[in-house]
């Protein structure tokens, strides 16, 4: 089941780093060629995504219960602060109706609460199980 | 008793892919009910809106502005524009027979202000003659607007003691309106003092296409509602016929080819759901049927050692009502999770009017939903109930049922 959890971790942190520049990215380039405060948004969520990838990646391949309970705990800080990021830690564009809004912002939290909750429940499981000799 | 709750649930987790499809579909059936009805009430409600912000019956315009469809465009769909009408039409129009409440705005749309912005359809109003901004700003923002103060649409991300600034006129934001889901959202509004600064700068800076313009002679639109004992077509023919130059128009009108639309949407919403839970209703139905035929030995069996007939219906029931209440909230809690979080993108998407119901109607549709999964899953198994509970053990058991 910890596995399973895990594996989902891992699969929902991938998809917001790849989702974000991808799928529900921010607003495009001006017809001036410039990009918004919204782009440094989508990078912010970008990299931190990678690093939650990174730790539920790691939390995957160790052994030590308790190191991993730790990964999973950081995995949850990490995304309860990237869902800050765009509108209150970076600014954002000036309209409701634009992408970043829109698609980006609502996509990001929803993907984050997940981020958070399997986190939660990984880094419990790792860290309350027996240790294996 | 204890062993009434607990033989329903431990025959659930002893078939996990079974129960896992089963709850699946529960809580798709209850996703496209909830999210589809959120949907349908969202554009019925913005729809609502639209008519009742637009608060005039009559809108007259320059002849110019209805020849491309330009009209609508801004005052419906959100696009920025503007076009003008010498002032002394409003007098002409104001002295026609029937003419009511009368009003003038002034239209003007801001140029993008470098970065994070786009251009905002600005709104000129007359706060002395006014009477279709006015009595939805006062909810936010009970006193006057004193010049060089503004008032934004819910969707511009500006707040109350904010700066923006306009072909470089600075303007304090005064108020913040409440949500209407229509492309008001994405106005500003002010008094005519500020907006006429503001058309004189864009003409100064080269920035507007009417280079002569004097904003003190002209008008974009009139808003009229009809005099008592005289209706609206009465006053839209008159001035047709005898003020040139201008076209009077039935803001219901301006408003069909939305409710049209919106009709449409709504309908095949509808369509959608109905079929997603005719073909879910028929699965649940053949899988509780395929499920306790699977399991009639094991049934007799409980028959055989003491279980009453009705304790077997309870059984099945009690599986059913189960798988009925988790994937009701399943499906109830991914629905609000798509359409809450995303209902701008949906509004955009749509290129509807779409205004989110009130909590109470919004709590209410997920009741509802929830209690038609329940119901739907326990009248599915309603007939398998009433299967089990007639069977004969030592037919079963022997081995001769067809």
């Amino acid at each position: 089941m910890k596995k399973i959890l895990n594996i989902i971790l891992l699969a929902v942190s991938a998809a917001l780093c790849a989702g974000v520049k991808l799928v529900f990215h921010a607003c495009p380039k001006t017809d001036a060629g410039m990009w918004m405060h919204c782009h440094d948004a989508e990078n912010w969520v970008c990299g931190l995504a990678g690093g939650m990838t990174l730790l539920a990646l790691l939390m995957l391949l160790l052994r030590n219960g308790k190191l991993a309970g730790v990964f999973g705990a950081l995995t949850a800080v990490c995304a309860a602060v990237t869902a800050f990021v765009p509108g209150k830690i970076v600014k954002m564009c000036m309209m409701d109706s634009m992408r970043c809004h829109a698609a980006m912002k609502p996509a990001v939290i929803v993907c984050c609460i997940l981020i958070v909750l399997l986190a939660v429940c990984c880094a419990v499981m790792r860290f309350t199980e027996k240790t294996e000799n | 008793m204890a062993k009434k709750i607990s033989l329903p649930l431990r025959n659930l987790t002893g078939k996990p892919v079974r129960t896992a499809v089963l709850i699946s579909l529960t809580a798709l059936l209850t996703l496209t009910v909830l999210a589809g009805s959120i949907i349908v009430s969202s554009l019925r409600q913005g729809l609502h809106s639209l008519e009742a912000r637009l608060g005039a019956d009559i809108m007259v315009v320059p002849y110019e502005a209805t020849t491309k469809s330009r009209l609508e465009n801004i005052v419906l769909q959100g696009n920025t524009g503007y076009f003008y009408m010498e002032n002394a039409l409003y007098d002409k129009v104001a002295a026609r027979e029937g003419v009511g409440q009368i009003s003038a705005q002034l239209y003007l749309a801001s140029a993008s202000a470098g970065c994070c912005s786009v251009p905002v359809q600005i709104i000129g109003f007359d706060p002395e003659t006014d009477f279709t901004i006015t009595p939805w700003i006062k909810k936010s923002y009970g006193k006057p607007l004193a010049d060089l103060d503004i008032v934004v649409g819910n969707d511009l991300n500006a707040f109350v003691g904010d700066t923006l600034t306009f072909y470089g006129v600075d303007c304090r934001v005064a108020a913040k309106l409440d949500k209407t889901g229509t492309s008001f959202d994405t106005a500003v509004f002010t008094n005519q003092n500020t907006i006429k600064a503001l058309i004189r700068s864009s003409v100064d800076r080269k920035m507007n296409d009417f280079q002569k313009l004097d904003p003190d002679k002209v008008v974009s639109c009139i808003l009229i509602n009809p005099a008592d004992g005289y209706s609206v077509e009465e006053v839209v023919n008159d001035i047709n016929i005898h003020v040139k130059k201008v076209k009077a128009i039935r803001t219901k009108e301006m408003i069909s080819g939305i409710s049209e639309s919106l009709s449409g949407v709504s309908d095949i919403t509808v369509i959608l759901i109905a079929a997603v839970w005719l073909l879910g209703i028929v699965i649940l139905l053949l899988a509780f049927t395929m499920s306790v035929n699977e399991r009639k030995r094991e049934f007799a069996v409980l028959r055989v050692i003491g279980s009453s007939r009705g304790m077997l219906a309870s059984v099945v029931l009690r599986e059913a009502l189960t798988i009925g209440v988790i994937g009701g909230i399943a499906g109830a809690a991914l629905a609000l999770l798509i359409v809450l979080p995303f209902n701008s993108l949906i509004e955009t998407q749509l290129g509807l009017p779409f205004l989110l119901p009130a909590a109470g109607t919004l709590i209410a549709l997920t009741v509802a939903a929830l209690l038609i999964a329940v119901l739907v899953s326990a009248l599915a198994s309603a007939l398998s109930a009433y299967r089990i509970s007639r069977l004969d053990p030592a037919v079963i058991l022997r081995g001769d049922q067809t």
